[in-house]
């Protein structure tokens, strides 16, 4: 086993590793949970051994930025492809300022909801997801919901829904099954957060 | 029968990428901590792979989840080392996957110092 001597903590180390630590939010929180200690571990062994602390601040802030940008790629696609399964009838919404049950009903435009063949764009829904149904703002969570054991939809079904409006799309909050679609004209401020019976 | 464990197939994990690669290299010669495998990278390859927090801890999570290397349990004397340092080793798969490596790179080594006679008459014709 290799082993090093440990690292002296000096006052110019610690204010080195404080900022290097702020900065750790540029990577993605699950990453930063898991490995955000080595990381800082790493870097102030590298001060504490570095002779030339602008050195390693250099090699420190190009890793870090190359590094964030990859991890945040790679987090984005890897929810990309799960929600890529995902069909519309499984977008989940729910309001903002109630507790989502699965006995709630809410509604989302399916101008807002953004889905794009081949891939439903869950960041675009996430992006879009307060919209404005009459004059209410519906505060609306995305998420996979991966409940039932039914097996999903392929992705090319999807249709790209953004520039034509074709009313509401009601589902399931909490559950991610879809209601029978009413009339669009029926759709109005009134069947929002309308409690299930 | 001899009680032999099957030597895992390493073909879907090769070729490394070059720091994945570096790492393995590195641990293939001992369990080490992050700073030890980025000091021990630089010096394998004279200086020119230089890695990062981020580059080695992105690396090592792959190879985590990929099950070439893991966390070891065992740590050196705390009045020699930092408590708060993890330290790392190969798996059974890391190690076969170390040694296909390092026979891919030999053999393209070697191909391109002696290239077998039928093609460099290839060439000529």
């Amino acid at each position: 086993m290799t082993m090093t001597t440990p690292g002296h903590a000096c006052p110019h180390v610690d204010r080195h590793e404080r900022i290097y630590r702020l900065l750790l939010v540029a990577y993605p929180r699950q990453f930063r949970n898991d490995y955000g200690e080595d990381l800082v571990q790493g870097f102030r062994d590298l001060m504490v051994y570095a002779s030339d602390g602008r050195g390693v601040w250099w090699r420190t802030t190009k890793d870090l930025i190359s590094n964030a940008v990859k991890e945040r790629a790679h987090r984005g696609q890897r929810h990309g492809d799960h929600l890529g399964r995902v069909h519309p009838d499984q977008i989940g919404t729910r309001p903002s300022r109630s507790k989502p049950t699965s006995s709630h009903r809410t509604a989302i435009s399916t101008t807002s909801a953004a889905l794009v063949p081949g891939v439903i764009s869950a960041s675009r829904v996430t992006l879009m997801g307060r919209p404005r149904l009459g004059r209410r703002h519906v505060g609306v969570e995305t998420y996979a919901a991966m409940v039932g054991g039914d097996p999903l939809e392929p992705v090319d079904r999807v249709v790209d829904v953004r520039d034509r409006p074709v009313g509401v799309l009601f589902v399931d909050v909490g559950l991610g099954r879809k209601i029978p679609h009413p009339p669009p004209d029926t759709a109005t401020d009134a069947d929002l957060d309308q409690p299930r019976p | 029968m001899p009680d032999q464990k099957a030597t895992p197939d390493p073909s879907p994990h090769v070729p490394l990428a070059p720091a994945a690669l570096h790492i393995v290299l590195s641990l293939n010669r001992g369990e080490r901590h992050g700073y030890a495998i980025m000091g021990d990278v630089e010096r394998l390859s004279d200086g020119v792979i230089k890695l990062g927090p981020g580059t080695l801890y992105g690396t090592i999570k792959k190879l985590v989840t990929e099950g070439l290397i893991e966390l070891t349990d065992t740590r050196p004397d705390p009045a020699l080392d930092d408590q708060r340092r993890k330290y790392y080793r190969l798996t059974a798969l890391g190690a076969s996957v170390c040694a296909a490596e390092i026979q891919r790179l030999a053999n393209l080594v070697e191909r391109t110092m002696h290239p077998a006679p039928s093609r460099l008459l290839g060439e000529l014709t």
